[in-house]
């Protein structure tokens, strides 16, 4: 089963995620901040990461960076799930290493098929929903 | 002139006379070399061919001399050999007449024989060649029965005298008997009975002569006092026969050598004399050492001859090149140079002229030569002219004065001088003049002060502060204006060192200036500040020029300007600074904005992120729900869910106008040009939009050619003019079509969209692009959107570089075209 990190620290927003993927076979596990998320990404080598950018202490950036530290997720993708529409925001989340850049509000109608994009076509979801 | 003429010319000539003597002594010509050489070869040669004359002489005197000693030993060695062995002709006669000799006659006739003479030692007898008898017997008992042809020693001599039928002699030689003998032998014929008229051997008779006795009776003796004798030729063969007596080496040296003749062959006499034959000594001869000292006398003469008649011609030849370079600077200096002879009654007559006189005065030799003096000089200065001839011949020394003088030729300024001319007894016969032409160096010397005036008036008159100062620094000129700038009066300066007129001035930039120019001899320029002794100061603009005498100062007072750059500087000064202070003003102020412009920005960012993150729950979970993800629903829930969804997509648009407006108005709007597919954007924003017009029945036409390529520009701004303008047309068209075309023309992408929609009326058309304008239609807010699309588009196509127009008719719709270039380069 295809496990998906989900660090974001708004709580409706994470559980719209969750709700999303865990219809669409995906295994979650979550965090609500950076340093949680390194944990959490520690115990459970996800096949794919959705990264917050705007974070309470550490921002997703400096995740992304510390995440990219880790020998066992340096190929996994992460993809930045941000609000940030500013000028440059994109390329400064590709640089801290992120694989994908996918901006809020998130469309229900497309978002997997998005995610999907990023996964080896090996991991995919058993029995994968409506995309 | 004369008298410089006169000091210079004896210096150059001894000059000229010690280089020309050490030149001649260096080369003789050959012939004064080569003809007493000559006389001294022939000399020697001859004195020495008469030595050998001489010698020759006294030589052959000699020879004759031992030649006639010599004559009388031969004569009287042959006669004695000769009459000794005649003898036995009596012996012989006998045997011949009578056939034979008895033992008595035979001893008898001998007896008779030894007695005559006493050379004979014994006589013998061999009929047949056998020895019979011998006399006298005693002591030659053994010859007898000798058989000659037996006797392989005696043969030989018994062979040839019966061969040759006459006496034959020989020896010497050493006797049996002890002593030197000959032995001279005869042979016998007696009348042949057997043959009437002829004879037949019968045997030979011989004899032994003694040699010593033989010897003795001739002046060999004597004669060996003055000669050296040899004798040789045994058995009579002659000068090649073996030595006989005496030393054979006499043969070898140049003998006298006769013959001495025998009964058959001959013996050889030789002698030289005791002393050798007279040696050749040329100097023992007195013609030789005559001739040879009279030689070397003559040569030596001849020599002496030579040589000064070289030394001459070459004296000659250096007079005569000396006349003509003498005759050369005569005819070649600038001056004019005439010779006079004194004649009585004060007259003087013009001898020579040279060709500067010519020139000079402008009268040709042939003109003056043999006359007077009048003939060139003015009649208004000839008796001064004379008197000064007169005092040069009287005083003996040369006279100089000045004159202008009108000749032929023009005027002339000249340094003319007389100098007397003496003879061989020293007395002034003649007078040599000069005329040195000053007319040039005249005019130059009024030029120059005429010229030294006009600069002095110059410098005195100009506004301009003139010093000149020498290379020790020594104040040379000062003009009035000087002393004004120099404060203090021109006397005090004049002559006196810089330094010393003002003291600690070695410490100023001035001086530091002045000397450079000094030292490099360049020009330089500078203005300086002078600070003066009393304590007050004056500007100057001062300008340095190296002249010969040392370098010259230009002061300008510049008090005047330096005092208004000053009071200008200093309002520039304020004015600068109030700009400055204004500047600051503003800068504080254009900080403030941009703070307030960045605080604007900030809000943006964060309102925008805040609005959206409400906005991704409702839209999300309206989606979630839509989709039945969440539990299936009944067709009003979903009815009335798309009309949230509808709500909030339409917030989310306006937030994200919002957005991009305020990004573009700020400036932060970003265009990042790079290649794209042109067809791939266009087919992608037609897929978005073909529901919506799909949804309202509108017939979407996209009029694309195959052939579009690619195109370089943003393509995420490319595409949302395309969505805007689509979504616009889409949204204000009820029914007919919407329509896109895009054509590539001239590095250009045109495109155009056409509606058939409400269309718009003039009047509006200026406020098209304004933000937050939806038309007013007469339908207030029937139509959604943001009223923000098209000021978007407009501001999106100006930063891509392109443009934005539009045509609409009220009623019939709408047409968009948009230019865009298809390279666009990063700004």
């Amino acid at each position: 089963m295809t496990t998906v990190l989900v660090i974001e620290d708004n709580e409706q927003n994470r559980y719209l995620v969750t709700f999303l993927l865990e219809r669409h076979g995906y295994q979650v596990v979550s965090a609500v901040d950076g340093a949680r998320a390194l944990s959490v990404a520690r115990t459970f080598v996800p096949d794919l990461i959705l990264l917050d950018i705007q974070l309470p202490t550490m921002d997703g950036y400096a995740v992304a960076r510390a995440l990219r530290t880790n020998e066992a997720l340096r190929a996994t993708p992460i993809i930045a799930v941000t609000s940030y529409a500013m000028p440059g925001d994109r390329e400064k989340a590709l640089s801290a290493g992120c694989t994908g850049y996918i901006e809020k509000p998130i469309d229900p109608e497309t978002f997997i098929s998005e995610i999907q994009h990023y996964l080896p076509p090996t991991s995919k979801p058993d029995g994968a929903g409506s995309s | 002139m004369a008298d410089e003429g006169g000091e210079l010319r004896p210096e150059r000539s001894g000059a000229e006379a010690a280089t020309s003597a050490v030149r001649h002594r260096g080369r003789l010509p050959l012939g004064v070399w080569l003809w007493p050489l000559l006389v001294l070869g022939c000399g020697l040669a001859i004195s020495y061919a008469m030595a050998v004359v001489d010698h020759r002489d006294q030589v052959q005197r000699a020879r004759d001399d031992a030649s006639v000693t010599l004559g009388t030993v031969r004569d009287a060695l042959s006669r004695e050999t000769f009459g000794a062995i005649y003898l036995t002709e009596g012996i012989a006669a006998t045997v011949a007449i009578e056939g034979g000799i008895s033992q008595e006659k035979f001893e008898a006739l001998s007896a008779e024989l030894l007695e005559r003479n006493d050379i004979v030692r014994n006589v013998a007898l061999a009929p047949d060649n056998v020895v019979l008898r011998v006399f006298p017997r005693d002591g030659n008992e053994k010859a007898i029965g000798l058989d000659y042809a037996k006797n392989p020693t005696q043969w030989p001599s018994v062979a040839s005298m019966m061969e040759q039928r006459g006496h034959v002699v020989a020896g010497p030689l050493t006797l049996v008997q002890g002593g030197v003998g000959l032995i001279g032998r005869s042979p016998i014929y007696v009348r042949d009975d057997a043959r009437p008229g002829s004879h037949r051997y019968w045997g030979l008779i011989s004899t032994v002569l003694d040699f010593e006795r033989l010897l003795g009776r001739t002046p060999i003796e004597a004669a060996s006092d003055d000669l050296r004798i040899a004798l040789r030729g045994i058995d009579g063969t002659g000068v090649r026969g073996g030595p006989i007596w005496g030393d054979r080496v006499v043969f070898d040296s140049s003998p006298v050598v006769m013959e001495v003749p025998l009964p058959s062959g001959s013996w050889s006499l030789a002698a030289v004399p005791r002393r050798g034959w007279p040696l050749f000594r040329p100097f023992s001869s007195i013609y030789a050492v005559t001739s040879a000292s009279l030689s070397v006398v003559l040569s030596l003469f001849s020599f002496q001859v030579l040589r000064l008649a070289s030394k001459h011609r070459r004296a000659r030849a250096a007079v005569v090149e000396r006349e003509q370079q003498l005759s050369m600077i005569y005819d070649t200096v600038a001056d004019a140079i005439f010779h006079v002879a004194i004649e009585p009654g004060d007259r003087y007559r013009i001898v020579s002229v040279n060709r500067a006189f010519t020139r000079l005065t402008g009268l040709e030799p042939e003109a003056v030569i043999d006359e007077d003096i009048a003939v060139f000089v003015p009649p208004e200065s000839l008796p001064q002219v004379k008197l000064r001839y007169r005092a040069a011949r009287e005083r003996e020394e040369v006279v100089r004065w000045e004159a202008i003088e009108e000749y032929p030729a023009g005027r002339i300024a000249g340094e003319l001088s007389v100098a007397p001319g003496l003879d061989a007894e020293g007395r002034c016969t003649y007078l040599v003049g000069t005329i040195h032409d000053v007319t040039e160096r005249k005019r130059a010397a009024e030029a120059l002060a005429r010229s030294e005036e006009r600069y002095r008036t110059t410098l005195e008159s100009i506004m301009e502060g003139c010093q000149i100062l020498d290379f020790e620094w020594r104040y040379t000129y000062l003009n009035d204006v000087a002393a004004r700038h120099n404060r203090r009066p021109n006397a005090e300066l004049l002559g006196r060192r810089m330094q010393a007129a003002w003291p600690g001035i070695e410490d100023t930039p001035v001086f530091a200036m002045l000397k450079r120019s000094l030292e490099e001899r360049v020009a330089l320029h500078e203005e300086v500040e002078f600070r003066f002794p009393d304590g007050s100061s004056g500007w100057f603009d001062v300008r340095s020029q190296p002249v010969p005498e040392g370098f010259f100062v230009l002061s300008i007072d510049i008090g005047k300007r330096k005092r208004a750059e000053t009071a200008l500087r200093e309002l520039n000064e304020s004015l600068e600074r109030k700009v400055r202070e204004r500047t600051l003003d503003l800068e504080t102020a254009k900080k403030r904005a941009e703070a307030a412009d960045h605080l604007k920005s900030a809000f943006l960012a964060t309102m925008s992120h805040e609005l959206r993150t409400p906005l991704n729950s409702i839209i999300g979970f309206t989606g979630i729900i839509s989709q039945g993800l969440a539990g299936p629903l009944t067709d009003e829930q979903a009815k009335q869910l798309g009309m949230v969804m509808n709500s909030a997509r339409h917030l989310l648009d306006l937030i994200n106008d919002v957005l991009d407006i305020s990004k573009i108005e700020a400036g932060q709007l970003e265009v990042r040009p790079a290649a794209f597919d042109l067809r791939a954007s266009i087919d992608r924003v037609t897929t978005m939009v073909a529901p919506l017009a799909a949804q309202k029945g509108l017939r979407l036409k996209v009029l694309v050619p195959d052939t579009l390529g690619s195109m370089h520009s943003d393509r995420r701004r490319v595409e949302q003019i395309l969505l805007n303008l689509l979504n616009n047309a889409v949204k204000f068209t009820d029914s007919g079509e919407v329509s896109l075309s895009v054509e590539l023309e001239n590095g250009d992408a045109r495109i155009r969209v056409a509606d058939t929609g409400i269309g718009m009326q003039r009047e509006h058309l200026s406020e098209l692009f304004q933000p937050f304008r939806q038309l007013d239609t007469g339908l207030q807010r029937q139509h959604e959107g943001t009223g923000l699309g098209l000021a978007i588009c407009q501001r999106l196509t100006a930063l891509l570089g392109g443009a934005i127009a539009v045509e609409s008719e009220w009623g019939r719709g709408s047409v968009f075209s948009v230019t865009l270039p298809t390279a666009l380069h990063s700004s």
